[in-house]
């Protein structure tokens, strides 16, 4: 574990030393990264400017829902951006040097290339927390804060074992880049309050495909919806099953790689 | 006229017969497009459940406008641009050069057969849930629907004309992916594709309808659900008309310039 | 301990469906498959310190065999067990076994120095400082990496890159070195200044050499068995000499005259179990078969015919052999 973790970092900063190489790129790709949260953002603010709440959810309280999810795919884009160009490695056949490597698969792919996007990302959802925090006056405890702190990780973890998942399919050479994309747009679900999809879709969202979790489930016990025991015994169990779901779909697919060419 | 339809209309033959070969590529693209759509429905179902109106929209107008994005968006995805991005990234641009044809002629009437087959399929998905979803009778009113089909065609010109500039941005960026999501951002937000413009504060919605943008969504949308009708109308319309006339030369300029550049610097 | 390979069978499925969504839908509920048998029940067992090379026609089967053998590819049957480990199995057990080099697939970075990829692999393979140290230094002295080390993987040459990138296979002294035409495109210095680190390391350190190429000067300069495959199953599995000598029965004699000899060489067809041709005016190739004439004998015919100014012998070389058996002129049973 902390081998690969070591090797995470080692990947990671000979990424940036790479990414140093194309210095116009590396900008213009913040400043997008940037700007593609604005439509976010502005869907919000201008939906909020006609109504006063979703669902008994007022805008600041579905800001934190918005900066849960922003959170996690800012923290992916900039860390784990690697595991997105899997499916082209795998139908070139550039995976090979991936598999003969004495480094856990994961670890490489994860670490395989980092994207300054995700920083903008980041700062976007961090702002907008702080902002809609501060603008709620919660009277939460601090350790309370800490256990919300703790869940965006979670949120991270959760997410990129969902991005694993979706990418595992690449190795049946099946072409996943729609697939990908649906995984990816379910997050909009996420971002406002559960109660307003029916239950089948709530489930969905709460275990194979755990974006409640990234968002609603921790800003609910922030602001009191939520009891502490319940997110206790939930979360963690959360996290470990898609973990788990994660390992089982990607070992099963890494046989079913065919490499390319000769 | 004609010789010119002819010239190039090989091309978008050529386009929707790839795009019907790749159907299960085309059907998987609506079904991924549809998940934002469902989400944003399910919102807009629980927001009118608390209020009737929202800024002048009713649940069946809001209904109707998404639907009409959601056609507009499948008819134009960025296609259009990460093919002028790829052949100018990768220098196949060349061959394009030495043919005797007109490159922007020829991306129109590429853009024109990924439009008509991925269109067909949209048009089929959104109105059969459009029927589902709401009472769509009350929209279809003959002349209604004939300016409505008109201003389509503007839009699809306009959003043709901006996404050809964003993809000549190539030949000054090596980064295609920045430039891209930067015109799909502003084009989303200024269009109306998020939201409709009156949702907007009245400064923003100013600004907004005197950018070209709001040709592609705004527009069409205004005139489907009769929020703009008779003279007012086809003022709209005529608007479309000088953006199209006024992108199309700026396109045909901005190429020189962008082709002059890098003709001088080698490529 | 060996390389062995039992019965290793590779079969790849690909889906058969008919055109059409209908046909799509059709696989979804009811796959079919056509199966393609890229390598068919293949045994064989190397031990420590051999050089084999591994060869075939286009489509034979080698690649996937060695991809095997690396842990890139899954077995469809059959066993493998490379230094004590399954390369499966246990992929990164034997990743830190073997090295590897793919002539057509860099495994440096692209966008780093070469200098930065070593040191990358160095904390990948837990290389000792010592160690490393001193294989930079023999790679430096032997490679001349440092003209280039500095430079980013995607600024070198083919000759510099390939250079690069089997000094990076042998970086952590692997017990195993796969080459999968490792020469491929190279100018002949470069190929030699290869072949040499590759020589050196097999001598010095008991490399084991797995080699596949269709560069047969490569075979002949670095392997002593060769192992020849066709349609997934192996053919022939011998020593390189007793390949060669087992099947070239033919020798030729190269013999130049003092004289023109159009009327020497109209005098020799007679013979019609000799082989002619007339090279230019003076000289003359004579091709016999071993178990028919001797060289001597040849020699003699000419001799009575004329004068003769210059001899050279010609050996069969390896590249006769396996043209051959790729023509499957020649049945090999090993």
């Amino acid at each position: 574990m902390l081998r690969n973790l070591k090797l995470y970092f080692r990947y990671s900063a000979q990424n940036i030393r790479g990414l140093m190489e194309y210095k116009n790129d590396f900008i213009v790709s913040t400043i997008a990264g940037g700007i593609w949260q604005a439509v976010g953002l502005v869907f919000l603010f201008a939906l909020f400017h006609n109504i006063s709440s979703v669902a008994g959810w007022n805008m600041y309280e579905v800001s934190l829902l918005y900066g849960c999810v922003m959170f996690s795919e800012g923290a992916y884009t900039l860390l784990f951006q690697g595991s997105t160009g899997m499916k082209h490695r795998i139908r070139t056949g550039e995976f090979d040097r991936y598999m003969l490597r004495p480094v856990n698969l994961t670890t490489q792919i994860l670490g395989a290339q980092i994207n300054f996007a995700g920083l903008c990302t980041l700062i976007t959802a961090c702002s907008l927390m702080v902002y809609a925090l501060r603008r709620l006056h919660l009277e939460t405890h601090a350790g309370m804060l800490l256990l919300f702190g703790i869940n965006l990780l979670f949120g991270v973890c959760i997410r990129a074992n969902m991005e694993l998942m979706g990418q595992s399919i690449a190795f049946c050479l099946i072409n996943v880049s729609s697939l990908q994309n649906i995984l990816y747009d379910v997050q909009n679900f996420a971002k406002y309050p559960l109660t307003i999809y029916p239950k089948s879709v709530r489930v969905v969202l709460v275990t194979v495909l755990p974006h409640a979790v990234v968002s609603y489930v921790p800003v609910c016990l922030l602001l009191g919806r939520l009891a502490l025991w319940p997110y206790i015994l939930g979360v963690p169990c959360s996290v470990v099953f898609i973990t788990w779901l994660r390992r089982l779909i990607f070992n099963k697919a890494i046989t079913k790689y065919e490499s390319a060419g000769n | 006229m004609i010789r010119f339809f002819r010239k190039y209309k090989g091309f978008a033959g050529c386009t929707i017969s790839t795009r019907l070969n790749y159907r299960g590529a085309l059907l998987m693209n609506i079904v991924n497009a549809s998940v934002s759509l469902v989400a944003s429905l399910f919102l807009w179902n629980v927001l009118f459940q608390e209020q009737s109106v929202i800024s002048g929209y009713t649940r069946d107008d809001m209904i109707v406008y998404l639907m009409i994005v959601f056609l507009m968006q499948s008819i134009l995805g960025n296609g259009t641009e990460w093919e002028i991005a790829g052949s100018v990234l990768e220098g196949s641009i060349i061959m394009d050069l030495i043919k005797p044809i007109s490159f922007q002629s020829r991306c129109l009437f590429q853009t024109i057969g990924s439009a008509a087959a991925e269109g067909a399929v949209a048009a089929f998905v959104t109105g059969t849930a459009a029927v589902c979803l709401c009472d769509l009778g009350k929209y279809l009113a003959p002349e209604r629907f004939f300016l409505f089909a008109v201003s389509i065609l503007m839009a699809f010109f306009v959003k043709f004309c901006i996404s050809y500039l964003a993809g000549l941005c190539c030949f000054f960026t090596s980064n295609g992916y920045g430039v891209i999501y930067m015109r799909q951002v502003i084009t989303d937000i200024f269009s109306g594709a998020l939201l409709p413009l009156s949702f907007y504060p009245e400064w923003f919605e100013k600004i907004a309808k005197v950018l070209p943008f709001q040709s592609i969504m705004y527009t069409p949308t205004q005139i489907f659900l009769g929020r703009t009708e008779g003279a007012q109308a086809v003022n709209m319309l005529l608007l479309q008309l000088v953006w199209v006339i006024v992108l199309w030369v700026f396109g045909y300029f901005f190429f020189r310039f962008a082709i002059r550049r890098v003709t001088i610097q080698g490529g | 301990m060996p390389i062995i390979a039992r019965d290793l069978t590779k079969v790849f499925k690909m889906p058969a469906h008919a055109p059409g969504i209908a046909g799509a839908l059709k696989h979804v509920v009811h796959p079919q498959y056509t199966e393609k048998v890229a390598v068919d029940h293949v045994s064989f067992e190397i031990h420590d310190g051999e050089s084999v090379a591994y060869i075939g026609p286009n489509g034979a089967g080698k690649s996937t065999t060695i991809k095997m053998l690396t842990g890139i590819l899954h077995a469809s049957g059959g066993e493998i067990e490379i230094q004590g480990v399954n390369p499966y199995k246990d992929r990164i057990a034997n990743a830190r076994n073997v090295g590897v080099v793919f002539g057509q697939r860099t495994q440096l970075w692209w966008d780093i120095p070469v200098e930065e990829s070593f040191r990358l692999l160095k904390d990948i393979y837990e290389i000792p400082d010592a160690r490393y140290k001193e294989n930079m230094e023999l790679f430096k002295e032997v490679f001349g990496l440092g003209e280039f080390i500095t430079r980013t993987a995607r600024r070198l040459s083919l000759g510099q890159r390939m250079r690069a990138d089997l000094a990076a296979s042998l970086l952590h002294d692997p017990k195993v070195l796969y080459l999968d035409e490792p020469t491929i495109g190279l100018d002949v210095t470069v190929k030699e200044n290869m072949r040499e680190l590759i020589r050196m390391m097999n001598r010095e350190r008991g490399t084991t050499i797995i080699l596949t190429s269709h560069d047969l000067q490569d075979i002949e300069d670095l392997c002593r068995r060769v192992i020849v495959i066709d349609q997934g199953r192996i053919i022939s599995d011998v020593e390189r000499e007793q390949l060669q000598s087992m099947f070239a029965h033919e020798r030729g004699v190269r013999i130049s005259l003092k004289k023109p000899g159009r009327d020497v060489y109209q005098k020799l067809l007679e013979h019609p179990e000799l082989r002619l041709e007339m090279e230019d005016a003076h000289t003359i190739t004579v091709m016999f078969d071993l178990h028919i004439h001797t060289a001597y004998e040849v020699i003699s015919l000419v001799e009575e015919l004329a004068d003769i100014r210059d001899i050279s012998v010609i050996e069969p070389d390896i590249k006769q052999v396996i043209e051959k058996i790729y023509r499957s002129e020649l049945q090999v049973n090993s």
